[in-house]
């Protein structure tokens, strides 16, 4: 057993605790929270002080592509995006994931606990991605859902020079119908009107991801370029579909925030901070995040790792308390709400009894850049402590 | 130009001393006076400075403002591929000063910027070039105006480089072959120097390089690794170079003593930046607490549009969460790069004499909660919160 004793807690779902204890079981997760007053210190729990530090919960990322394309190595190690075929739903990141990249540990010392890690966008269906913690006791021990969702990706397509076993659309329609057409076979297969004895194993193994997905099982995890047509043209697949869905990247969103409010849909934007510097980033703009947490949409930010590197995702929320959120709101970007919509919330993202013990100990505001980050926790564990 | 009187700031970061309860004078677009207990002269125009915080103009030394328009339809703004050095370009003579982003350095408190021809930094690859010697440098003031036309002079190395030219099908296409163009380069203007005036006729590359000779204009050395960084400095010193100041510097830490020795300083970053290539593995928001440790001289900037010109505070802050001081972090966006553009004696503190540009900010600089209040420029005030 371990206690956090002394800090300020900022649980996220509930009041903050000026000065609070934390008792965490030794399965990692979250015995007890309450003031210093209400929660006794067990006898036999090892103490971490934290007098004078804040307590949050530990950062959640819910779109990024760590582990699976590394930092500043070339296409050897990059293994994001696979020209095989547009579509390609039978992929998994998992089974490219690199648990050694040296971006976890930077990951663990900017806070970050929690993410969702998977294919790219260059196919019009990409593959599967992995909820996982950028720490454990062993690869395996870092896989939280080793399938979480379906990653998709609206926009136009780069025509590949690969020889690739169907052609790659290059319009933005071209993509949606693409999309549309594979979730129509799924649904008749499904069905049953298409048979499976008509079918190879491959195309089996890419309608049985699919049908999963139109059964909500899987989320369908949706990207979009930087076109707000695409926003129109995702909520019309969402609703026709039925589909358990976040919308990603959501640039433009600003524009169309009463539409996303009402689809109660939720997003991620991101990454923030990025240049601007092109057309197709005309509807680029930073204060989006903000617009759509004041009407209500469960937004988060993301890192999109590596285009940010991955530990500074609270840097990435401190924009949004320039643009207006205080600084608890912006940390619901990085917590509870990437935790909603990748429908891990009863794990992680807040501090609350049973969830896992993931806790950010910083001197000062963890969504402040300036804070230092005294000390992470990953289930229980001490995994990271400032020098 | 008429008088401002700040009255009674919270606390004036000048920004080596903090200050509290001072207010400070502006006549004629210079600081008169800064102290307790002096007192607005006839006519001047007073702000309450009751519950502000105050700081110098801040300055990014490299940005590309101007250079690279928000919404660039087609063209390559920033990088010439008719030749492979081209230092007689002038940047002054293609910086668009309607670009959206003077205002927004305005309204984050920036009133100087350097600015560079050459390329950005960008996640995706495609833009990231630049020949070995792009062109010179400017120095504007964030209203649009140069302060200083011909500043400086971008000497490039690394892979950045490389692979414009691979792209290109340029050549040289090896650093010793670059190493030679530079060195001929140089000599030429050497010899261009000894001639009679009436003999040189029309040079505009050696006369250019004759002017960093004489030591008119900075040599800024674009390079990211140890090894980019070593044989710039080298070279240049063993051809006469005695200013030169290296930009972005992902690896100047390894190279500190050297820099020292040559008293090369350091434009460092932007420190929070997607590592996405083999020369910026060691980029990372710890290396500002590190220069400051090796006692390299250094300043920060965001490159803009790499990351946008209004999150240079944020930039600041980051480099404090990971171990700067918060006094040397305000220094490094407002005295140290004035004193690497050399205009220390103009720009960069809050100190009788020099030109009256000051911020008044709602709390903390470096809090990404704290808003602009008021940006002054030389005296006058060119944006107000809600104004």
């Amino acid at each position: 057993m371990k206690a956090v004793v002394g800090a300020r807690i900022i649980t996220v779902t509930g009041p903050e605790i000026p000065e609070g204890v934390i008792v965490i079981g030794d399965d990692g997760r979250i015995a007890e929270v309450g003031s210093v007053q209400q929660v006794r210190v067990p006898k036999d729990a090892e103490v971490i002080e934290a007098h004078g530090l804040i307590a949050a919960p530990g950062f959640v990322d819910a779109h990024s592509h760590i582990g699976v394309v590394p930092e500043g190595i070339e296409w050897e190690y990059a293994d994001v995006n696979d020209f095989y075929s547009p579509v390609t739903p039978h992929m998994r990141a998992i089974d490219a994931l690199d648990p050694y990249d040296p971006a976890f540990t930077h990951a663990v010392q900017g806070g970050v606990t929690t993410v969702y890690t998977g294919p790219g966008s260059a196919n019009v269906i990409g593959g599967i991605g992995a909820v996982i913690k950028t720490w454990g006791r062993s690869p395996e021990d870092m896989v939280v859902i080793p399938e979480a969702a379906l990653k998709m990706a609206l926009g136009p397509k780069r025509p590949r020079e690969y020889r690739s076993k169907m052609p790659y659309p290059t319009t933005r329609m071209g993509t949606v119908a693409v999309l549309r057409t594979w979730l129509r076979k799924a649904r008749e297969f499904a069905e049953g009107r298409l048979k499976p004895d008509k079918l190879d194993e491959e195309e089996k193994a890419m309608l049985e991801v699919l049908v999963r997905v139109l059964r909500r099982e899987l989320i369908a995890k949706i990207h979009l370029s930087t076109s707000p047509d695409e926003i129109l043209a995702v909520l019309r697949l969402i609703r026709e579909f039925g589909l358990r869905a976040t919308i990603d990247h959501v640039f433009g969103g600003h524009l169309m925030a009463d539409e996303i409010a009402r689809s109660g849909v939720p997003v991620i934007y991101g990454p923030p901070m990025i240049a601007r510097v092109a057309a197709f980033f005309r509807y680029v703009d930073d204060r989006t995040p903000a617009i759509l947490y004041r009407k209500g949409v469960l937004v988060s930010v993301m890192t999109d790792h590596p285009v940010i590197p991955q530990k500074h995702l609270r840097t990435l929320a401190a924009t949004a308390v320039k643009h207006g959120l205080s600084p608890n709101e912006a940390l619901r970007l990085i917590t509870i709400n990437p935790a909603k919509a990748m429908g891990i919330d009863d794990r992680v993202g807040s501090i609350e009894p049973g969830k896992d013990a993931d806790i950010v100990l910083s001197r000062g505001h963890p969504v402040k850049p300036s804070s230092r980050i005294e000390k992470v926790l990953v289930r229980g564990e001490v995994v990271f402590s400032s020098r | 130009m008429g008088t401002l009187f700040v009255k009674g700031v919270s606390k004036l970061y000048t920004p080596s001393d903090v200050l509290e309860g001072v207010s400070i004078l502006i006549e004629d677009g210079r600081f008169r006076a800064v102290g307790k207990g002096i007192e607005p002269p006839p006519g001047a125009e007073v702000i309450d400075g009751g519950g502000l915080a105050a700081t110098p103009g801040l300055i990014d030394p490299c940005t590309h403002i101007g250079v690279y328009p928000l919404e660039w339809e087609y063209g390559e703004h920033g990088v010439e591929k008719s030749d492979v050095a081209t230092p007689h370009l002038r940047v002054v003579d293609a910086v668009d000063p309607y670009d959206p982003a003077f205002r927004e350095a305005r309204e984050s408190g920036v009133t100087t910027v350097g600015v560079h021809p050459g390329s950005y930094m960008s996640f995706g690859k495609l833009v990231d070039e630049t020949n070995i010697m792009p062109g010179t440098t400017a120095v504007y003031r964030t209203d649009g105006a140069p302060l200083v036309e011909e500043h400086g002079v971008v000497v490039a190395m690394g892979e950045h480089v490389k692979r414009f030219f691979e792209a290109n099908k340029l050549a040289p296409t090896t650093r010793m072959g670059m190493a030679a163009l530079i060195r001929v380069a140089f000599r030429r203007a050497r010899e261009w120097m000894g001639k009679k005036p009436e003999e040189r006729g029309v040079d505009p590359v050696s006369e250019t390089l004759a002017r960093v000779l004489r030591g008119e204009l900075v040599a800024y050395i674009h390079a990211f690794s140890s090894r980019d960084i070593a044989i710039l400095t080298r070279l240049l010193r063993s051809l006469g170079v005695e200013r030169m100041v290296v930009v972005h510097g992902a690896e100047s830490h390894r190279v500190a003593d050297l820099l020292k020795s040559y008293g090369v300083p350091v434009i460092l970053g932007p420190i929070v930046f997607s590592r996405r290539s083999v020369e910026l593995r060691e980029l990372d928001s710890s290396l500002a607490a590190k220069l400051e440790e090796l006692g390299v001289l250094f300043s920060l900037t965001t490159d803009h549009p790499t990351i946008p010109i209004q999150y240079l505070t944020l930039v600041a802050a980051a480099a404090v969460g990971d171990g700067l001081d918060p006094i040397k972090a305000i220094e490094s966006i407002t005295l140290r790069p004035a004193k690497i553009l050399g205009l220390d004696k103009e720009l960069g503190s809050v100190e009788p004499g020099k030109v009256g540009d000051l911020v008044l900010w709602s709390g903390d600089p470096l809090d990404p909660s704290s808003r602009v209040v008021y940006t002054i420029m030389s005296g006058e005030v060119v944006y107000s919160r809600g104004g």
